[in-house]
């Protein structure tokens, strides 16, 4: 997939989870900038990308996660 | 790096340290005037101090002890010059320090009067229902707490801090809150005056003396006998030394307590001082139970009241002629 | 030394001065020394436990970064957490071990073990600091001096705030001259913290101590009264001691993280325990928490509900081995998962109706508050039955014979009218206060005011917070 197809469908994911149509997001996007965005909320959007994306993911890369972008740069090296 | 040259940043700096130091200046002089208000007024061992000043050329007999001796024991009572220097809460270390530090005063000294008691071994100030003591004995007498930390604490010297910041409230108006006593009415040879107190009988009774005897077992503690040996021991050696005659005395107790003390521990407490005696020739008078005295000479199961220890005294006394006559 | 002393201002005024004069780098190492100094004066054998973990803690990280494999890595961090933990267990349980199995090898040598002042909170900065590495959010810290600063950082070892390794140390980083505001700041919320403490939790502590002291004694409406205390004064306790930390922070330029954010204004479970003891609950949050609930997802809401009720149960263990520690963690958890699984339907149902939607504005922190307050009895009962007895006489009907439920004797409550009123007051003005300072606002309206009027306000505390000092207590959480 390329970079601009996992954001397509990564935004997608993002507004199904936080239930909000509006949400953008970009490479330096985190948890502050999202309403909804917290511990409890997270672990949901990481299990929708996995589904979405049909990949799985270790704890140790979750945890390192910081913003959108870092998320992005996961999802690629997982689906190539 | 930016260099080390003064930077225009440092000026506010400076400027702040000036305006804390503006601020502080009224609460710092507050507080001088506080602890110049609070060090006037007189405690049981501010009156002792200045008492055994002025009389340091006439004292012939010097009693050292905690509330038994302090309560009990009447100088004017006593043949020759005597002066009482017990406290109340007094410990072994203390006793010593003070033996230290008031001894050599003393030109005319003959004898000093030791009081042991059953607790004597096995408490120390710091480690007792009233630490807060270890402060006034720094502050009045100059002499340091046992622990090397203790002595870091604010309370060793400044009398503000002891009494509390609370005292502040009422120490502008001229009242100092939260005095240790209500300054004893101490006499002029330092016995706790012949002040009018209401006895409480039940205060002698077996509940009262098991009171006081639960309190006292809480505090004693085996390990802290080695140390106060070594008090003793000092106090044994240094009274020799200087040719000053050394006798140990028993106060009496109501028999309620004597009951409930446990007798393995008296009995070596005794022991203990009867193998001072030897080595020190010292004598020990033991006067914990005197049948001479009744109930109503008792203030509490361990402490005389003034009529008792008025009686109390003139048995000393002639005890003390008595054995000198050997 | 106890941060509320004569000795410790002189401690502080001192170091701030050193501390001032040192250039550059030096200001770490004399930070550093300025630490242990403080922690020698609590216990002089367990600063030689502090810095031989921390010696520990510096060495594994540095190994970690060169280990290549990922089954090195994983190696390393197990073993380092696993031993970190098992000094946190061995320390605080150590005591328990001895009570339940006495003269058992070892049982008497154990019953002289005391927990280190500040081990579960320099242990848990520890911890953090190497999960951070491993998880490669933050590089490792490569001088000793800023190793060895961060868990024994004297303002907060006693009773936190338990600050991320990453922010320390970025702030280390830029250790420069503390502002002057910085300082002004730092000298306020010490003075703020000092108010909270001595004026008004202080003064709740009699009655609280009370009702728990024989809870049967007392009529419902005293019970509840003493419930509404506690919570008050803890509240006041800890906020006061975080704000001093803070405070003390700031006078050498380190801002610490914030505990509280008014937890009794939350209008649910959920966020009381995001304005409540942050510092404490966040961590707990990253690491505990999400690893948990990650490696369950595959449970759904069941996997959810194990990991929020083993945090709380977290929550509540980390206080100490007590029973009723443990069950205030275990409430907390009940509470918790409740909420989280129904929000959403709550929400929606709320959304539907707006009249309702206003009186739940009101009614979520009241509920939330008293949900709260029947928590932090369990927490502050003498014993497990204690609490029993407590919660259930709380119930009219329950009460024992001869008391009325709405009695209210003050003279029982160790309590007077005008104290009464006094600590009602002061509290009010500390929350008012509290509030006025985080709206912008306000905290602008008193940095610019003139000089004789901030003053006059600091002398007034000043003066409010002497006369109202008792003999120094402990804080309650200093214990922990």
């Amino acid at each position: 997939m390329t970079e601009a197809e996992i954001k397509q469908k990564l935004t997608a994911i993002f507004r199904s989870v936080f239930d909000n149509d509006s949400i953008e997001i970009s490479e330096a996007t985190t948890a502050k900038d999202i309403e909804g965005w917290d511990s409890l909320t997270h672990v949901n959007l990481i299990v929708a990308v996995e589904k979405g994306f049909k990949i799985s993911f270790t704890t140790k890369e979750v945890m390192a996660l910081q913003t959108a972008g870092d998320l992005m740069r996961l999802i690629a090296s997982r689906c190539n | 790096m930016p260099s080390s040259k003064q930077l225009p940043a440092h000026r506010p700096i400076s400027r702040l340290a000036v305006r804390l130091l503006l601020f502080s200046l009224p609460i710092l002089l507050v507080c001088a005037a506080l602890e110049f208000r609070a060090r006037q007024v007189p405690n049981s061992y501010s009156v002792k101090r200045r008492q055994v000043e002025l009389l340091a050329n006439d004292i012939d007999t010097l009693i050292i002890g905690s509330s038994s001796g302090y309560y009990g024991i009447v100088p004017k009572h006593l043949s020759g010059f005597a002066y009482n220097l017990a406290d109340a809460g007094e410990t072994l270390y203390y006793d010593d320090a003070l033996a230290t530090k008031v001894v050599p005063k003393l030109p005319r000294l003959k004898r000093v009067l030791v009081q042991i008691q059953y607790i004597s071994l096995y408490i120390t100030v710091e480690d007792g229902p009233e630490p807060w003591r270890m402060y006034y004995y720094q502050q009045e007498w100059g002499i340091p707490p046992v622990k090397l930390g203790d002595r870091l604490d604010a309370r060793m010297f400044s009398r503000v801090a002891l009494n509390g910041a609370a005292s502040l409230g009422k120490a502008l108006g001229g009242l100092v809150r939260r005095e240790p006593y209500v300054p004893d009415p101490i006499d002029d040879r330092g016995w706790w005056g012949p002040a009018n107190e209401e006895i409480d009988p039940e205060a002698i009774n077996p509940a009262g003396a098991k009171a006081t005897l639960d309190r006292h077992h809480l505090y004693m503690k085996a390990a802290l006998e080695p140390e106060n040996l070594v008090y003793l021991e000092h106090i044994a050696s240094l009274l020799r030394g200087r040719n000053i005659e050394l006798v140990f005395v028993t106060m009496p107790v109501w028999h309620t307590y004597s009951d409930g003390m446990n007798k393995e521990t008296w009995a070596h407490t005794q022991t203990v001082v009867e193998g001072l005696c030897k080595k020190y020739n010292a004598r020990y008078l033991n006067f914990l139970v005197c049948p001479q005295l009744q109930a109503g000479d008792f203030k509490d199961a361990d402490h005389l009241n003034p009529q008792g220890a008025v009686k109390f005294t003139e048995l000393l006394d002639a005890a003390l002629a008595h054995s000198e006559g050997k | 030394m106890s941060f509320i002393s004569l000795e410790f201002a002189v401690f502080l005024a001192l170091g701030a001065l050193v501390f001032q004069l040192a250039r550059g780098p030096w200001r770490r190492l004399v930070l550093l020394l300025l630490s242990y100094a403080f922690y020698l004066t609590w216990n002089p054998r367990q600063a030689v436990l502090l810095l031989g973990i921390t010696v520990a803690v510096y060495y594994t990280a540095k190994s970690m970064e060169k280990t290549a494999s990922a089954r090195g890595r994983l190696g390393f961090i197990a073993l380092a957490v696993a031993g970190l933990l098992l000094v946190l267990v061995f320390f605080k349980c150590a005591g328990l071990f001895a009570r339940y199995f006495p003269g058992r090898a070892g049982g008497n040598v154990l019953a002289d073990v005391v927990a280190p002042i500040g081990l579960s909170y320099y242990l848990f900065k520890l911890m953090g600091y190497l999960l951070d590495v491993y998880w490669e959010k933050i590089p490792v810290q490569r001088s000793f001096v800023s190793m060895a600063l961060y868990p024994a950082f004297f303002p907060q070892i006693l009773s936190g705030p338990i600050q991320r390794a990453g922010d320390f140390f970025t702030q280390l980083e830029k250790i420069g001259n503390p502002l002057p505001d910085d300082i002004v700041t730092g000298l306020r919320r010490i003075l703020f913290g000092l108010f909270k403490k001595v004026v008004v939790a202080d003064h709740l502590s009699a009655m609280v101590d009370a009702v728990h002291a024989n809870p049967a004694g007392y009529s419902p409406l005293e019970l509840l009264f003493g419930g509404y205390c506690f919570a008050f004064q803890i509240y006041a306790d800890f906020s006061g001691v975080t704000d001093i930390a803070i405070g003390i922070g700031l006078l050498f330029g380190i801002k610490g993280p914030e505990n509280f954010n008014m937890p009794f204004f939350a209008r649910n479970i959920q966020e009381f325990w995001r304005r409540w003891h942050m510092s404490l609950t966040s961590w707990l949050t990253d690491y505990l928490f999400m690893p948990l609930r990650f490696s369950l997802r595959g449970l759904g809401a069941v996997g959810l509900s194990i990991a929020i009720f083993v945090t709380m149960l977290a929550v509540g263990i980390w206080h100490g081995p007590r029973i009723t520690y443990a069950v205030f963690g275990a409430l907390n958890g009940f509470y918790m998962v409740v909420s989280a699984l129904t929000l959403k339907k709550r929400n929606d149902y709320f959304q539907k109706r707006p009249l309702l939607a206003r009186l739940r504005v009101f009614a979520g922190p009241l509920l939330t508050f008293h949900l709260m307050v029947v928590a932090l009895i369990l927490f502050r009962a003498n014993s497990l039955p204690s609490a029993w007895v407590y919660l259930t006489h709380i119930i009219p009907g329950f009460q024992s014979a001869g008391i009325s439920t709405f009695r209210f004797d003050r003279a029982l409550l160790h309590t007077r009218q005008v104290a009464l009123l006094l600590a009602g007051l002061s509290y009010a003005a500390m929350e008012s206060v509290n509030w006025a300072s985080r709206q912008n606002v306000w905290a602008a309206r008193f940095s610019s005011a003139p000089w004789f009027v901030r003053w006059t306000a600091y002398y007034v505390v000043i003066l409010i917070i002497a006369c109202s000092a008792q003999e120094t207590r402990t804080f309650i959480y200093a214990q922990f």
